[in-house]
Parts: C-alpha cells; sequence; structure tokens
C-alpha cells in the first residue's frame, strides 16, 4: 500500500527545490528554506548572531545582511536595500551577493559588527567565551581593528546570578533573543525576558511584583532575591551554550578553563535514559572535567541537554570520592591495597563457592551494559546463584517487560502519542523537551494518563486523571484508526495486565525506564529471571543456551529480587554485594544494611551504604571507562573515557572480572571490548521479551480513602546529585500535592504542614492545595531531603491508602 | 491665498460632531449602507483602488491595494486593525479626527471590514488620548446600540464587532507589526517583514493595518465615488491631506488641503512664519529629514516631498525657528528616538544611543572635530535600511539632514567649545 499522503500531487513538471545563485554558485536550496540556511548547505557562510537553526528567526542582530537582486532600491543612491539572510525565504532564480561579492552586503556587516563592539565592554581576557566566541571570532575575520568611541559604554553590574547554575552579564549581552526564544519556543520555562526597551534594554528574570519596577535596583545594586524569579528551569544551561557571547556563563565552569586548554572527549550521559550525546571537557593542566556540554545528535538530543546532565555531575571530581579499597575493621574503616581487599573477598565468599551459604548482588540504575552483563555473569559463574537485580525502584516484572524499539523519530512522527503514568520532564527531560517542541511547534498529538497535570498537560488533547494502571477506554479508543499510535509506558504502569490491555489496542508501545542503565540491565540479564539476549532463565531452550555459551549450566534456583535480597541480607545470604546502589531511599534499604551479614559496597564515592560496609570497592566513573549505555529506545551508544580514574578506583565489569579470576573462576570480560563482544553475541538482534511470573504492581483499587502517588522528582536526594551545589539549592523541598476538593474536607490549608500516614510510616510535610491532582490522590516526590514517598509505600503496595491530617 | 478644504474634516465646524445624532443628520453610516446593500466586497475595493487614496499613516501604499492583497482563499480569520497610536513629534491629526469624528471612522473601519470579509475590527488609540479614547468607546456603544455594530448591520447579513485598545505608551507600537504584538499582549516590538499583515497578522491571520485618516477618507470614497475624491490632489497623490502645523508659526493647527499644496500655502494658512522667522522645516514629522527655508515651494504629496529631498511622513509641518540652536534641537529629538527605539536590532539600539551621546557631547562643548566624524558614522551605520523596522531610519533622518544644511553650526560648537546660543542667552 502506499501513503499517499506522504507524496502530494504535484503538478506536472514542478520542481521540490528551488535553485537559487549566491555568489555566482547554483545552489539547491527546499521550497520555503531560510537563505541564510541554503546558503550554508551550498557553502557560502553569512554571518549571524541571532539566528538559530531550531528556533524561529527574529531579524534582530542584523549581522546576515545581504543584497539580493530585485530588492527595493535606497532612495538617491545605486544600491539596493540590504536584506537579512535568516528572515529572506528562498524564491527560485532568486540572486543573492553576500559579504564576499557585494562591497554594499560587506560595509553593512562591517557597519553592525562595529555597533555591536561600540558598547561591548571587550573584557575577553576574563570571559569565559573568549576562543570559542563568535563576536570575537567574527571581528577578527570582518571588523575593525579599534574602537573609534571615546563615550561612556552601557554599564551594568557585572555577572549578576539570575539562578543558582547561571551569571548573566549584561555589558556583554548582545540581545540575539536566544536565550529568550529557546524559553518561549522549545523549553517553555518562560522565565527570562527582556526588561527596559532601546538602548536601555537587556534580558533578565521577571520582577516578583510587576508593581513595583525592579529596574533601579536591578541596574544598580546587585540582584536581590526579594526583586526578582529566579531562572528556574531545568533546561537552563542550553541558553548558556547557545548564547553567541559571554552574556551568560556556567556558575560551575566560570574562570575554571580556557577552550584552548580543553580537551572534548564525546560520550553519553548516565543521569538518565534519554540517551543524550555530551562532550566532557577536561582541563589539560589538571585533568579535571571541567564542564559537560550537548553534542549534537539529530537522532536523541538535537544539541540540548537537561541541567542535571549538565550541571549534575559535579560529584566526578569531589572530595566524596572513593580513590581506594577499605575494609572495617574494628568498627574503623581502614585503606587497604586491591590484593588486601581480593584477599579478603576470597575469605569471605568461600563458603558461597563452597555452596555452603547464598550470596546476592543488587546492582545500580546507571552503569553500563558491559557492567551489568560482568555483574550478572558473576553472579551465575563466580556465585552460582540467580540472586542479582536492578530494580531497586518499582520495576517491570519479567512478564511486563516491553522490549525497546520505538525510536524518539517514530514518537515525534506519531499520529498519537498515549503517554501513561509518566511525568516525562521530571524522569526523561529530553524526551519531554523533544515532545514539548513537536507539540508547540507542530502540533504532534499527545494523550496523557496521568493524575497529575504534568508537564505535557498543556499539550495534550486528552488527558485522563487516573493512577497508573489505568486504561482508560477514552484512550484506547482515541487511538482506534490512527495509523501510527504509540503507547509509551512509565515503570509504574507496567502491570502484565496493563501492557496486555495497551498491546491489545494495536499500539506500538515502548516502556520508558527512567534510569540510564535500566534497559542495559534488562538486555544483560541483570534480573533474577532474565538471561542475556532477553532470554528467559525459565526457557529450557534460553538457559541452555546461555549454559553453553559459558560452558557452565545456568543456577537452577530461582533468584531473589530486591526486596527479597534484603529481606534475606541477614540471614540465608552470607555476602550482599552492592554495585552502585544506593538503598537510602529504598524501601526497606537501610534496616537491611543495618542488619546484613556482610556487605560490599562497590561504588564511586561515599554513600549511606558505606556506613554499614564491610568491604569498599572503589568504582570509576563514567567519564573514567569506556563502554556502551543503551537508553529508553534500545540505542546502544559509546561511552568514551575522557580523563583516568582517581586513585585506584577501575571500571565496575574490571573489578568483577578481576575479583573472578582471583576467585578462580574466570568470567573473561577483562576489557570493555571483550565484553561487549560477548554480549553482542547473545544479544544477536535478539529483543523479545522474557515471561515469566513475578509480583507486578499492584494496579490500584477503587477505594474511599485517599491514595498515595509518588515518584521522583529530576532533582531528588540522588547521592551523586547531591555534590552539584548548584542542583541542590534548587531542590525543591518535600511536599504533598493534595486535591482542592480533599483539602477542604480535611480542613488541610495551603502552605501548612501535613501528617501522612500509611501502613508503612508516616511524614509530616507542607501541603500544596491544588487542582492539578485529581481527588482521592495525595502526591508525594519520592525523595527530597531526607523525606518522601519511599517512607510511605512499600514493595507490595506502590499506592497505599493514606490518612492525612492537618497539623497545627 | 491657499484655502481648506474640509473633507476628512468637515464635521468640525458642527456642533458636537461626535454625537451620533450629528453624524447621521449629516449623511453619516451612508457610506455602509452603500456599500452592504449595493456593492460587493470586491467593487469596494476596486472603487478605493480608482480613488488612488493612499495611506496616511507614512508609507503611502494604496489603501485599496492594501485591501486587495488580503488573500481570498484563506480559511483564517481576517481582521481590520486601525492605528490610531499617533506618536511622530508633530503630529496631532489623528487626534482631531477621532475626538471630532469617531463616529466616521466606525464607518470607514465597517466599509473595510466588508470589502475584507473581517468579522472582528480593532482600534489601537494612542493611551494619551483621554478625551478621543472616551468618545470613540461612546460612539461603538451607539453604534452597538443602533444596529451599525454586532450583529446583522442594518439588517443585512454583515455582522461586525470592534474592540478600541489603548496603547501604553510607546511610539514603536505605531510601526504596524509592534502595534499587533502589542493588541495581542507582548512587548512591542516591529516582527520581521515578510510575512506582512496582509497575510500573517494579527493572530497569525489576513490583517488590514490603516491609519485613522486613510480609514475616515475610505468612507467618504465610498460614499461619493473616485473621481469626485480626485477632484483634489495630483495624479499620484489625489485628495486631500490633513497636516499638523506646529512651531514658529502663528496659528499652529491641523488644516486640510488638496495634496500638491505647498508648504508655504500651508504656513500661511497658519497665520505665516512668526516673528522669530524661519530656520528650516520637517514636512511630515521631526522624523523627516528637515529642509532649508529656500524648499518652502515643494509640495506637499508623496512625490514633491520625495523631489524637494525630503518625505511626506506624517504630513505635520514643524517650522524650526530662526533663533533655535539646530543642534540643541537635533540632541532633543534624539533623545526621544533613544527612549523610544524598542531595543530589539543592532542599529537602533547601538546607534540612537551613541548618536545622542555625541550631540550631547556636542552640544556641551565637550567634543572634538573626531567627534563630528563619529557622528556622521554612526549616523550613517544605522541608516540605509539596516534595521528591522523605519524607527532608525527616523532617528537618522534630523541628524543627517541638519548636518547637510547646518553643518557651520556643528562645526562653530566644536570650535567655541560651547553652544553659541546659550553662550548668548548667558550674554544677554
Ligand atoms: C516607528 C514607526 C511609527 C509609526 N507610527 C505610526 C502612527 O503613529 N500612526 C500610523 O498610522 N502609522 C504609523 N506608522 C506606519 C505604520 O507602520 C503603517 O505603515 C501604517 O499604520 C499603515 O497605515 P496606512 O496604510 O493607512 O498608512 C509608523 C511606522 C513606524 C516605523
Ligand atoms: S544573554 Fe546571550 S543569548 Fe541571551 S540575548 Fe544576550 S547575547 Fe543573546
Ligand atoms: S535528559 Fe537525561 S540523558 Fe539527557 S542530559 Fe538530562 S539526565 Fe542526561
Ligand atoms: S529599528 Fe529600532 S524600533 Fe525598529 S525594530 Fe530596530 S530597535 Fe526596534
Ligand atoms: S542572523 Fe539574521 S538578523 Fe541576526
Amino acid at each position: 500500500m502506499t501513503d499517499v499522503k506522504a507524496t502530494p500531487e504535484r503538478s506536472g513538471g514542478a520542481k521540490d527545490t528551488v535553485t537559487i545563485t549566491v555568489d555566482g554558485k547554483q545552489i539547491e536550496a527546499k521550497p520555503g528554506e531560510l537563505l541564510i540556511q541554503a546558503a550554508e548547505e551550498g557553502g557560502v557562510y553569512i554571518p549571524r548572531f541571532c539566528w538559530h537553526k531550531r528556533m524561529d528567526p527574529v531579524g534582530a542582530c542584523r549581522m546576515c545582511l545581504v543584497d539580493v537582486e530585485g530588492s527595493p532600491p535606497i532612495p538617491g543612491t545605486q544600491s539596493r536595500r540590504p536584506q537579512t539572510a535568516c528572515t529572506t525565504v528562498v524564491r527560485e532564480g532568486m540572486v543573492v551577493h553576500t559579504q564576499f561579492t557585494s562591497d554594499e552586503a560587506n560595509e553593512a556587516q562591517k557597519t553592525i559588527l562595529e555597533l555591536l563592539l561600540i558598547n561591548h565592554p571587550l573584557d575577553c581576557p576574563i570571559c569565559d567565551r573568549g576562543g570559542e566566541c563568535p563576536l570575537q571570532d567574527q571581528t577578527q575575520d570582518y571588523g575593525p581593528a579599534e574602537s573609534r568611541y571615546t563615550q561612556q559604554k552601557r554599564r551594568y553590574v557585572k555577572p549578576v546570578p539570575i539562578s543558582p547554575l547561571i551569571n548573566l552579564d549584561r555589558e556583554r549581552c548582545i540581545l540575539c533573543y536566544r536565550c529568550t526564544r529557546f524559553c518561549e519556543e522549545l523549553s517553555g520555562d518562560v522565565l527570562i525576558s527582556t526588561m527596559q526597551r532601546g538602548p536601555e534594554a537587556f534580558i533578565f528574570p521577571f520582577y516578583k511584583d510587576p508593581e513595583t519596577n525592579g529596574h533601579d535596583a536591578a541596574v544598580r545594586g546587585p540582584l536581590s532575591g526579594d526583586i526578582n524569579e529566579t531562572f528556574d528551569s531545568y533546561f537552563s544551561g542550553n541558553t548558556v551554550q547557545i548564547c553567541p557571547v559571554g552574556a551568560l556563563t556556567s556558575t560551575g565552569y566560570r574562570f575554571k578553563a580556557r577552550p584552548w586548554d580543553m580537551q572534548n572527549t564525546e560520550s553519553v550521559c548516565n543521569l538518565c535514559a534519554s540517551g543524550c550525546s555530551i562532550y566532557a571537557g577536561v582541563r589539560v593542566q589538571d585533568g579535571n572535567v571541567a564542564r559537560i556540554n550537548a553534542a549534537t545528535n539529530e537522532d536523541t538530543n538535537e544539541e540540548w541537554l537537561c541541567d542535571k546532565g549538565r550541571y549534575g555531575n559535579e560529584y566526578i571530581s569531589s572530595s566524596e570520592r572513593i580513590t581506594q579499597p577499605w575494609l572495617r575493621r574494628d568498627d574503623a574503616l581502614v585503606p587497604i591495597t586491591w590484593d588486601e581487599a581480593f584477599r579478603e573477598l576470597a575469605d569471605k565468599l568461600a563458603p558461597v563457592l563452597a555452596g555452603d551459604s547464598d550470596a546476592g548482588m543488587i546492582v545500580g540504575g546507571h552503569l553500563c551494559d558491559e557492567d551489568y552483563y560482568a555483574a550478572q555473569k558473576f553472579a551465575r559463574v563466580v556465585l552460582r546463584t540467580n540472586n542479582i537485580d536492578f530494580r531497586t525502584e518499582p520495576g517491570p516484572s519479567a512478564d511486563a517487560v516491553v522490549a525497546p524499539g520505538v525510536t524518539y523519530d517514530d514518537v515525534l512522527g506519531s499520529d498519537l502519542v498515549v503517554v501513561v503514568g509518566t511525568d516525562l520532564r521530571e524522569e526523561l527531560p529530553l524526551l519531554f523537551l523533544r515532545m514539548r517542541i513537536a507539540a508547540s511547534k507542530r502540533g504532534l498529538p499527545i494523550a496523557l494518563v496521568h493524575p497529575r497535570a504534568v508537564s505535557l498537560s498543556e499539550h495534550a488533547q486528552l488527558h485522563v486523571r487516573a493512577l497508573p494502571g489505568a486504561v482508560p477506554q477514552e484512550i484506547t479508543q482515541a487511538l482506534r484508526g490512527k495509523e501510527r499510535p504509540i503507547v509509551l509506558l512509565g515503570s509504574r504502569a507496567c502491570s502484565s495486565e496493563a501492557v496486555a490491555a495497551w498491546n491489545a489496542t494495536g499500539a506500538r508501545i515502548a516502556w520508558l525506564p527512567r534510569r540510564a542503565g535500566v534497559t542495559g540491565a534488562l538486555a544483560s540479564g541483570a534480573h533474577p529471571d532474565l538471561l542475556p539476549g532477553w532470554r528467559r532463565i525459565t526457557d529450557d531452550g534460553d538457559a541452555a543456551d546461555i549454559a553453553n555459551a559459558w560452558h557452565v549450566p545456568v543456577p537452577a534456583k530461582a533468584g531473589l529480587d530486591v526486596p527479597g535480597m534484603l529481606a534475606a541480607a541477614s540471614s540465608d545470604l552470607g555476602v550482599l554485594w552492592l554495585v552502585g546502589a544506593d538503598l537510602s531511599d529504598v524501601p526497606g534499604g537501610n534496616e537491611a544494611l543495618d542488619k546484613a551479614r556482610y556487605v560490599v559496597v562497590q561504588d564511586v564515592q561515599n554513600c549511606s551504604a558505606v556506613d554499614h560496609a564491610d568491604l569498599i570497592l572503589p568504582a570509576a566513573t563514567f567519564v573514567e571507562r569506556d563502554g556502551t549505555l543503551t537508553d529508553w529506545e534500545g540505542r546502544r551508544q559509546q561511552v568514551n573515557a575522557a580523563v583516568d580514574p582517581p586513585g585506584s578506583a577501575r571500571a565496575d565489569y574490571a573489578i568483577l572480572a578481576e575479583a573472578a579470576r582471583r576467585l578462580g573462576r574466570p568470567i573473561g570480560c577483562r576489557t570493555h571490548v571483550q565484553v561487549k563482544d560477548e554480549l553482542d553475541g547473545l544479544l544477536d538482534g535478539r529483543t523479545s521479551i522474557g515471561a515469566a511470573t513475578q509480583r507486578a504492581p499492584e494496579p490500584p483499587r477503587n477505594s474511599d480513602g485517599l491514595r498515595l502517588l509518588t515518584y521522583r522528582l529530576l532533582y531528588d536526594d540522588g547521592a551523586r546529585l547531591r555534590a552539584s551545589e548548584g542542583i541542590r539549592e534548587l531542590t525543591p523541598r518535600p511536599f504533598a500535592e493534595i486535591n482542592t476538593a480533599d483539602a477542604e474536607r480535611l480542613h488541610v490549608t495551603d502552605g501548612a504542614n501535613v501528617k501522612i500516614a500509611s501502613a508503612r510510616g508516616s511524614i509530616t510535610v507542607s501541603a500544596k492545595v491544588t487542582d492539578k491532582i485529581a481527588e482521592g490522590v495525595v502526591f508525594v516526590p519520592w525523595s527530597q531531603w531526607g523525606v518522601g514517598g519511599h517512607q510511605l509505600v512499600s514493595w507490595d503496595d506502590q499506592n497505599p491508602t493514606l490518612v492525612v491530617e492537618a497539623v497545627s | 491665498m491657499a484655502e481648506e478644504t474640509l473633507v476628512v474634516l468637515k464635521r468640525r465646524e458642527m456642533s458636537e460632531p461626535w454625537s451620533f445624532q450629528t453624524f447621521v443628520d449629516s449623511g453619516g453610516y451612508q457610506a455602509i449602507r452603500k456599500a452592504v446593500t449595493e456593492m460587493t466586497p470586491e467593487e469596494v475595493i476596486k472603487l478605493v483602488q480608482d480613488s488612488g487614496l493612499r495611506g496616511r499613516g507614512g508609507a503611502g501604499m494604496g489603501t485599496g491595494l492594501k485591501w486587495s492583497l488580503i488573500p481570498k482563499d484563506s480559511p483564517k480569520a481576517r481582521y481590520v486593525v486601525c492605528n490610531g497610536d499617533e506618536g511622530e513629534p508633530g503630529a496631532f491629526h489623528d487626534r482631531e479626527l477621532m475626538e471630532t469624528d469617531p463616529h466616521a471612522l466606525i464607518e470607514g473601519m465597517l466599509c473595510a471590514a466588508y470589502a475584507i470579509g473581517a468579522r472582528h475590527c480593532f482600534i489601537y488609540c494612542r493611551g494619551e488620548f483621554i478625551l478621543a479614547r472616551d468618545r470613540l468607546a461612546k460612539a461603538i456603544q451607539e453604534a452597538y446600540d443602533n444596529n451599525y455594530l454586532g450583529e446583522n448591520i442594518m439588517g443585512t447579513t454583515f455582522s461586525c464587532d470592534m474592540v478600541l485598545h489603548r496603547g501604553a505608551g510607546a511610539y514603536i507600537c505605531g510601526e504596524e507589526t509592534a502595534l499587533l504584538e502589542s493588541l495581542e499582549g507582548y512587548r512591542g516590538m516591529p516582527r520581521p517583514r515578510p510575512p506582512f499583515p496582509v497575510t500573517e497578522g494579527l493572530y497569525a491571520s489576513p490583517t488590514v493595518v490603516n491609519n485613522v485618516q486613510s480609514l475616515q477618507a475610505a468612507g467618504q470614497v465610498i460614499l461619493n465615488g473616485a473621481e469626485w475624491y480626485r477632484r483634489w490632489g495630483t495624479e499620484k497623490s489625489p485628495g486631500t491631506l490633513v497636516c499638523s502645523v506646529s512651531g514658529a508659526v502663528n496659528n499652529p493647527r491641523n488644516v486640510e488641503v488638496p495634496l500638491g499644496t505647498s508648504v508655504a500655502d500651508v504656513l500661511e494658512l497658519c497665520g505665516g512664519v512668526d516673528d522669530r522667522g524661519l530656520k528650516a522645516f520637517a514636512p511630515g514629522g521631526w522624523s523627516t529629514p528637515m529642509l532649508p527655508p529656500d524648499k518652502l515651494d515643494a509640495t506637499m504629496d508623496y512625490e514633491g516631498m520625495v523631489a524637494a529631498g525630503s518625505v511626506l511622513g506624517a504630513s505635520s509641518i514643524i517650522a524650526v525657528p530662526n533663533d533655535m540652536c539646530i543642534v540643541r534641537a537635533v540632541w532633543r529629538g534624539s533623545k526621544f528616538y533613544s527612549h523610544e527605539s524598542c531595543g530589539k536590532c543592532t542599529p537602533c539600539r547601538e546607534g540612537t544611543y551613541w548618536v545622542e551621546r555625541i550631540l550631547e557631547d556636542i552640544e556641551h562643548g565637550r567634543a572634538d572635530e573626531r567627534d563630528l566624524e563619529r557622528l556622521e558614522a554612526v549616523n550613517n551605520g544605522m541608516s540605509g535600511f539596516k534595521s528591522l523596522c523605519a524607527l532608525a531610519e527616523f532617528a537618522a533622518g534630523p541628524v543627517g539632514s541638519s548636518i547637510v544644511h547646518f553643518r557651520e553650526e556643528y562645526e562653530e560648537h566644536i570650535r567655541l567649545k560651547a553652544c553659541p546660543h546659550q553662550m548668548q542667552a548667558v550674554a544677554s
């Protein structure tokens, strides 16, 4: 069948390109394309400051002035009016002369540059942009050598922190409106804007009270939190990256390095499963990661990052890093060598290797594919157990696992995307951003199932406010007759019943893991019921595949999941090994570690588990090792070492491979290429679903009581994130969101404290009374500043019934 | 001796010309009745085109031509917007037109709405025009009460609503695209053109933006015909024109004359140049290049003013008195432009800033010869159609033209390291 719509009818002979001539060169352009872009694609670069290909043109800087034949004349001269290439749409036969062939265009551009520079402070020597500044570059290429103006330039208070993450130096701003357009058109966080007008115009966060004009204070005095809102956007760092001068700078990067001192390594962010391409910029002199910038990747993040990915990596060079092995002796931790560490392991694991005792491994959610593969192989081959799991958060049971396969392009090209039970801005910020852009720019149809008005709500055609697990009829009906329907299931919505019901609609389904490593963990078999390559442990053929590959049998006994291991840590498990797993806000985590018989903590930095550790092994972070990461789509991308790990820290897979060798049951896997090849062989293009019966998140019951909804916010208590001061400052305090009607009934007022109790525990937090949440549901973020929903849920009940009372 | 020709100002001498009664008693709402009951929208557009009526807001585009550019096949709503933001220094005719004959504006807008198929009209009235606003508001209410606005106007199938919007004090909001941004509730900053408002205007829909006088004149044209209107004016600039006259004349006021009337005659209608004598005059508001007294023969029409080296602009003559320091006058004007520049584009934002500063230095005796060069350089830099809208051009006009005609006065400031006029004032 041919898709009629995809090939619009054309009248005979009409072309789908237009031919233009730029500086005598014929260029084939797309109809409707802007001249500046068409020229660039054809090899003629027209200078620009304000134009950015992912945003609407504004025609503000006037740097791209060119001479287009046929333009109206300038009265009294032989010249034509110059045209801005960024706002000019190509026309068949258009003849253009740029700065290379037209004196007028060249003069016009020079003039603009000079006008931009006469007010510019020229503090390049102390500017973070120096060396990679378009203004500096273009001045060098086209501009005048010296400024001929002696009058007073505009003065502003030098850098003003407009958020804990971002500084603004208004003297350097050339008012290109890239930052404000990013916020208006792309992120939707309209938090900065133009204040005043004319020569006095400047970019700034809004005044809190528009009635009292904060102008004078803002211009003369330092920024005061009493006067202005904070530029508190999850995407604020992108404005720094696209600012064509050094007006917007990152607090963390200020004066840290100069571009020419920096070596950039392309890699992938591992702070969520969005799969963003990054450049890790390392300062050559001291080998520190000075900044993370977005790399361009049209398949995933275009050229954007969220601020967590950009600024949330300060832990890499924090003093909390673990740089050598430690052993607990007489209640104190003492530094030891790797040799000693492996001897200690051999000692403690001897009963396990002899089959007299059991052990378990809990792996974190942000490791590389190779680490998961090595860990599960270590568990099965060395420890001879299936006690391995990554699901420290409610995750899919094996029977509900939906193999990836849906891509960003599929989602953005869909004719209805249903997003179920996930708050994308908090969980997969880049997927959110791309969907938001598609929705606002070209009306991507979106339907939501979520009890709260979440970030995508304002773009949703349909929003059913149901708890995760629900499969509302309105939505299944809306899916009918769609050509490219897609259902995106958040992890909380991923019960087997729900998956089956959504499957029945005929839509393509993708399950959205939040954490960066989860897809890799599943594909590698770091799950008690799954083997590498999405194989099911209960399937004899699958198990035989793996046994053949490894030349050892796959342990037969069913493995424990995370709650199972936590429960057994004080009894059956002689050793509990945590690989990059922070259990501080996992239900029952701290209690279990307290009572555990022997705890190995393999991690990059101090976390609460360290307090319970008997043996500590230092691991390398993702910028210190090679590997692959598999994003929510199943796209496997290369992680590249940018720096060496500190001290004697090593990559997780390498630690496990070495331990296996020392224990006399080698697993291979000594280099990441070895692990990768072995895993590749077992993946072999497989994306099928394992099936086993296991605890599925219980679908919410209909009861009269209030039900809890809890999930992580982007800025939460995560151990690594706590090292980033700026993000910490922006991390919300704990709260409970409650519907107005419920609040009225319970005499709860907005801003007052409420006590919230479930069968498992109780917390007191401040109430947010709003209609943005469905009646009967109370939302409490999972973990903020030590308090959160994790204290209320149990492993069996993610949506417990609550008792809520006002606290006076 | 020239005479006034009252066409759009024809109700000026009537009692309470702004009242509904006066209006209908003097032939009001007959144009829209004629259009809706006897003519097709195409015929209305054709008639206005034939009359040769040109926009009075400054650019002088054919009013009928503009209406004809509204796409016929667009599924979007169309809008008529009246530009009543009159902010040009020296201009005050739109204010008088709105104050004296608000119903004529409503009628003109109804004609435009009928011609282009608009259901909604907006009047963007300068915020400071309190009286005009009150009279317009009352007139709109009267029109609704008498079925000249709203559903099924005059019992026909034509329906139209009108909204009065007050500006908030920005000159730039008189520029049509900034006006539309402001009307939509955003910062008043011009949009890149194309797309022009006729294809993507208010709410990205086809929109006619017309000046007050253009719309009132269109109503007259529809009632009386193209030939009638062509009785006045020139071949390319037919009809009559209201000129605001201020400065060194004995009786500053608005006068309506046929296009093509000489500046000298217009000044004569205002009691002639006063005792101070004439040093120069700006023919179309301060934003149009000033001319020396030997150009008094220049005619008030689009072509005549270009031939004389200026433009018709807002047809508002500012007569600069002989004892006025030209540098000071231009400096004071430059403060207006840097204050009113919206700041969106580089040439205007930076140019107005530096022009003001250099002029201030020259006027206060702090400048040297290089500053005059710098002044010319920035002024040339900001002009030449490099800016996003014409404000930068407007700002550059008085500076450039005053240097051409009064260079020696600038040089004298620099030589004396002081303003000669100030010195004289101190001496006497
Ligand atoms: C800076 C600037 C200010 C303007 N102010 C006005 C104004 O106050 N009134 C007006 O009618 N047109 C003004 N214009 C012209 C308008 O942009 C537009 O050309 C006019 O409203 C069109 O109406 P017309 O075709 O009836 O002349 C201004 C233009 C510029 C660039
Ligand atoms: S801060 Fe940077 S991005 Fe924003 S307007 Fe100024 S120069 Fe442009
Ligand atoms: S969206 Fe996810 S992958 Fe992308 S930068 Fe943010 S945390 Fe990293
Ligand atoms: S010319 Fe001046 S008023 Fe017009 S857009 Fe540019 S800055 Fe704004
Ligand atoms: S790049 Fe075209 S105006 Fe700025």
